[in-house]
């Protein structure tokens, strides 16, 4: 194959201009990956030195591993520096190889690009278009969902130690100085080239940019690439949460609280959703309607109000669930955004709803077999309003218009046997009778 | 003026009040907002789906090319937007209905200690008026049923029912423990709420239907001071962020009584100070008339507020306050019912501090609005006597203090104490008291919590009234001059959702002072136990007991009463 041909292919695969010769490229085309494939077929056969790949993701882990097509190229081995050029890291750009005619994949891959477009491409390619310019696609790289296989052991722990820093190289970092920002205020993952910033002057004694392996020496780990901490379908966007609602500058650190900590990627401060309370119950910080019990606002797929059975604490209580709370509760019940349903069952999820869901199946603890036979009375003397939280006023005469006990049996209750319980404690008796209509008019004038 | 009169003329009010309250919030400019968070997800009538790799792979597609986006539309999965009327996935019922019911089997027993009661007669030598010999065990089948629903059928149709229901199933109702369901107009089933919503009409397009809800049946209304009215009827309410403007009409649920309940209707409006001015303050006013059956009954209006501000990073303020007429047509029947407030003091994470106060007028209800006067009690069963005399004027006054000592253990402490300038005048229900108590919780490892309280109170009594011998006719008080109470309470948790088990105990001492005898350290006591494990998640069987020894001077006929319960809850 001529080199003009194969730049001809290659300018199509990259959705070069191709202009007028369009129709002589295509024929050109067509005839010679007809040839090509023939004499691939049939090389193939006879030489195992071509390797074919069919995958969407580019196999890091077959150029690094122990394959003797790998240690044995060129007699020395495939080093990082064949497909990612140093001059181009240094340089702080994207060190995609292949840009140059395929270069350098083609020395090992040549085969593959003799055929026509197929799965080999997706390697690299989202789609591959000989004819439509513009429609040649590059993969994004890196994927989102993929694992990572040569992950950085960048450690933010000595990134961030201010004291350490300035003792090793004379000036220290901020969050900011690697993690730009986008055209949203979204941070990015740092590239090379905000490596290059200091590992290409006062930090290259420590670690120098043309020595890949200090710092990708991890290789098939299992670290989840792109979206780690925003996942599936939560909705955050790291521009929006610059300042509080008060003004206030919200730092990195707000949320990433152990980011100072961390060693290594794997245990990267991921802030859970106690982090997010802090500010989202914070009248002073945030509007009520980016509130924490506003599922939807961070939730997609949420109904309003429809809080998942799943969001169960187990025997974990509420940091504000303390004494004072368990017996003084209304309020917080009544708030507009009282979240009780996030954990207690039986509620609608209807704030309007507050106090009767919960209360009309669980009965205060106080309120055991003694408390209905003796101590009942005695407290309502004290607490009446406590009474009528969930009682009305038929209930208590539902109960007592049955003659207790003590009334029984009635006629000998009536003439004479409640004498000495009515001395007893004369409110007793009151609880249903008055003196006027029930004492007096047996006992008229006579104490 | 006549009961469609009075009826009228709180429905005029309540609508006059709704449609005042409303212009008003509405006419509020829109406070200078703030929002940091610019853009809001689009509501989705959902279940709670993540997001699914082929919606996104067309989102970033739409992104980077609109035209493929266009294309690909159709075949991407649209299932997660379409909003389906019966929910037909596990999952998507899950979310959409709530379902709970507890079935069990309830046991209580009291024998007899042989000696004879007060009245000077041995239970178990009589005969109860229906000619029914005590019995010293009792069985019956309890439980309840809850079903919520949202977005069945319509997206903006929300529904709710609780219904609770007990049934005997052996002994007798000659025991030592009544219950409220042998009333003999009561019902076994007692359907607490059953109501279907509509809310969010307009689709959440921003428009004014978006906010209005629409509540009809049995459900239940909380005014801003502790009014709390269950009945039939109709609510009917528009729900801004920064005001809810509302007004009821319904019968009033008599759950007990097949008597003419009343009628009564009523508005209110919340208006919530931070999304107006931006300022941590809130106020509610409720307003309700209640039309007592029967024309001579007395027709009660009731107007409560309350206010809330935070008016410091870790200081809240409320206050509370009832207007009444309690309808009685006295020159003193309409004025103030009862004012308070409260202070909420958060010294850092670990301390809170809180004072009350509330003043109680002598026009202030006697039980709540049914019972808002003092009846003279003809028909035991038809009217509310419950030893209320009328209302005297009174301040409440306490503190308490929440403090967390370490993570695993905090204190807690309270006082009140019942202040009341003519005691002399003052009844059962408004004798001045001092209480003080303090309690303590501890959790104990990850699995076991322990809590415990003492607690006692001092009566103010009448020392002439009260006394042994003294007349006959005077009952300033309930007799109980002191009370000691010591409770406590251990829980394991086996696990999430697998067991628990919960034993505790409580000791109550009395000194009763009483025209014919005076009991010093009259005590009381019990233990319990509840013991529950999840076969499933979605099952918990469930035993409670409990033995409680009654006071020996007071229920000397008998003895320890024992009640379990068997139980099976399933919930979804």
């Amino acid at each position: 194959m001529s080199t003009k041909s194969r730049r001809v292919l290659s300018d199509g695969l990259r959705g070069g201009r191709v202009g007028l010769g369009l129709p002589i490229v295509f024929v050109l085309a067509f005839v010679l990956t007809a040839a090509c494939s023939g004499r691939s077929r049939s090389s193939t056969k006879a030489s195992a030195e071509a390797v074919a790949a069919d995958s969407n993701r580019f196999p890091h882990e077959l150029h690094t591993g122990d394959d003797k097509r790998i240690t044995g190229y060129k007699g020395r081995g495939l080093e990082c520096k064949d497909c990612h050029p140093q001059e181009d890291v240094r340089k702080g750009l994207a060190p995609f190889p292949g840009g140059n005619d395929h270069a350098p994949c083609d020395d090992c891959h040549k085969a593959e690009f003799y055929k026509p477009p197929g799965a080999f491409c997706k390697n690299c390619h989202v789609s591959v278009s000989l004819t439509v310019e513009g429609e040649t696609k590059m993969q994004a790289f890196p994927s989102r969902g993929s694992k990572k296989v040569l992950a950085s052991n960048f450690s933010h722990r000595a990134h961030l130690d201010k004291d350490g820093m300035e003792a090793a190289v004379g000036f220290h970092i901020g969050c900011d100085d690697c993690h730009s920002r986008d055209a949203k205020g979204d941070p990015v993952l740092p590239r090379h080239d905000a490596c290059v910033r200091c590992h290409e002057g006062k930090a290259k004694k420590i670690m120098s940019m043309s020595d890949c392996a200090s710092c990708h020496a991890q290789t098939n780990v299992d670290i989840a690439q792109g979206r780690i901490m925003i996942t599936e379908g939560l909705i955050f966007s790291h521009g929006d949460h610059v300042q509080d609602r008060a003004g206030a500058s919200i730092g990195c650190d707000s949320c990433h609280e152990d980011v100072a900590n961390s060693s290594e990627i794997k245990d990267v401060s991921i802030p859970q959703m106690q982090e997010c309370a802090k500010c989202h119950q914070d009248p002073k910080r945030t509007p009520e309607r980016v509130r924490i019990a506003q599922c939807k606002v961070c939730h997609e797929g949420m109904v309003d109000g429809n809080t998942p059975r799943t969001h169960l604490t187990g025997s974990t209580l509420p940091e504000n669930h303390n004494l004072e709370f368990r017996g003084n509760h209304a309020e917080q019940a009544a708030d507009k955004n009282a979240n009780c349903k996030y954990c207690h069952e039986n509620l609608s999820g209807n704030s309007r709803d507050s106090c009767f869901q919960c209360h009309e199946v669980m009965r205060p603890k106080d309120h055991m077999l003694g408390w209905r036979n003796e101590n009942h009375g005695r407290e309502a003397s004290v607490d009446r309003d406590r009474c009528a939280t969930c009682h009305q006023a038929d209930y208590c005469t539902a109960c007592h218009s049955i003659p207790p006990r003590s009334h029984q049996p009635l006629g000998e209750f009536r003439l004479g046997g409640h004498a000495e319980p009515a001395r007893f404690g004369l409110s007793s008796c009151l609880a249903c009778h008055t003196y006027e209509d029930t004492c007096s008019r047996c006992h008229r004038g006579v104490r | 003026m006549s009961r469609l009169g009075k009826i009228r003329s709180a429905l005029a009010g309540a609508i006059a009040g709704a449609v005042v309250l409303g212009g008003a919030s509405a006419a509020l400019a829109e406070s200078p907002m703030d929002l940091r968070v610019k853009t809001l997800p689009q509501r989705e009538l959902s279940t709670l789906n993540m997001r699914s790799a082929a919606a996104e792979e067309a989102s970033v597609a739409k992104k980077e090319a609109p035209a493929q986006a266009a294309a690909s539309k159709s075949n991407a999965p649209t299932s997660r937007l379409e909003y389906k009327a019966i929910p037909t996935e596990y999952r998507d019922i899950k979310e959409r209905v709530v379902f709970r019911t507890n079935v069990g089997y309830g046991l209580d027993v009291s024998q007899l200690s042989g000696n004879v009661a007060q009245t000077g007669v041995a239970p178990g030598d009589v005969r109860d008026a229906q000619g029914n010999a005590y019995a010293d065990s009792r069985t019956y089948v309890l439980g309840d049923a809850i079903v919520g629903t949202r977005g069945i059928l319509m997206p903006s149709l929300n529904s709710y029912f609780l219904a609770r229901f007990q049934l005997d199933s052996g002994g007798g109702q000659f025991t030592a423990m009544n219950y409220v369901y042998d009333s003999d107009e009561s019902q076994p089933i007692l359907v607490r709420a059953g109501y279907a919503e509509l809310e969010g009409l307009g689709g959440d397009k921003g428009g004014v239907l978006d906010s209005i809800y629409l509540r009809a049946g049995r459900q239940y209304r909380y005014g801003a001071n502790r009014f709390v009215a269950n009945f039939d009827g109709i609510t009917a309410a528009y729900d801004h962020r920064m005001a809810e403007v509302s007004a009821f009409f319904g019968q009033r649920v008599s759950l007990f009584f097949n008597d003419d309940p009343g009628l009564l209707a009523g508005a209110g409006v919340k208006l919530r100070g931070e999304e107006i001015f931006g300022y941590p303050a809130d106020l509610n006013v409720d307003f309700m008339r209640y039309d007592g059956g029967g024309d001579d009954a007395a027709a009660p209006l009731f107007i409560e507020a309350n206010s809330r501000a935070r008016v410091a990073e870790n200081t809240r303020l409320y206050f509370r306050g009832r207007f009444i007429d309690n309808g009685s047509g006295a020159d003193n029947a309409s004025g103030l019912g009862r004012l308070g407030g409260q202070v909420r003091q958060s010294f850092g994470d670990d301390l809170i501090v809180i004072a009350d106060v509330q003043k109680n007028f002598a026009r202030e209800l006697a039980f709540d609005y049914v019972g808002s006067s003092p009846i003279d009690v003809v028909n035991v069963g038809e009217q509310l006597g419950l030893a209320i005399g009328t209302p005297q004027n009174s301040t409440l006054v306490g503190a308490r203090a929440n403090y967390q000592l370490t993570r695993n253990f905090e204190g807690y402490a309270f006082y009140r104490n019942r202040l009341v300038k003519n005691a002399e005048e003052s009844d059962a229900f408004s004798r001045p008291f001092q209480e003080f108590g303090l309690a303590g919780s501890a959790l104990i490892g990850s699995r076991l919590t322990t809590t415990g309280q003492y607690k006692f109170r001092v009566h103010d009594l009448d020392a002439a009234g009260n006394a042994e011998g003294s007349a006959f006719d005077d009952t300033t008080g309930t007799g109980t001059k002191q009370l000691h109470e010591l409770s406590g309470e251990a829980r394991y948790n086996f696990g999430k959702k697998k067991a628990s088990a919960a034993f505790g105990g409580y000791v109550r001492v009395l000194d009763i002072e009483s025209p014919y005898a005076v009991l010093d350290n009259d005590g009381r006591g019990g233990v319990r136990f509840d013991v529950g494990y999840w076969p499933t998640s979605l099952i918990r069987l469930r035993t409670t007991g409990e033995v409680a020894q009654p006071s020996q001077s007071i229920s000397a006929d008998i003895d320890a009463m024992v009640s379990l319960r068997v139980l099976m809850e399933a919930s979804f």
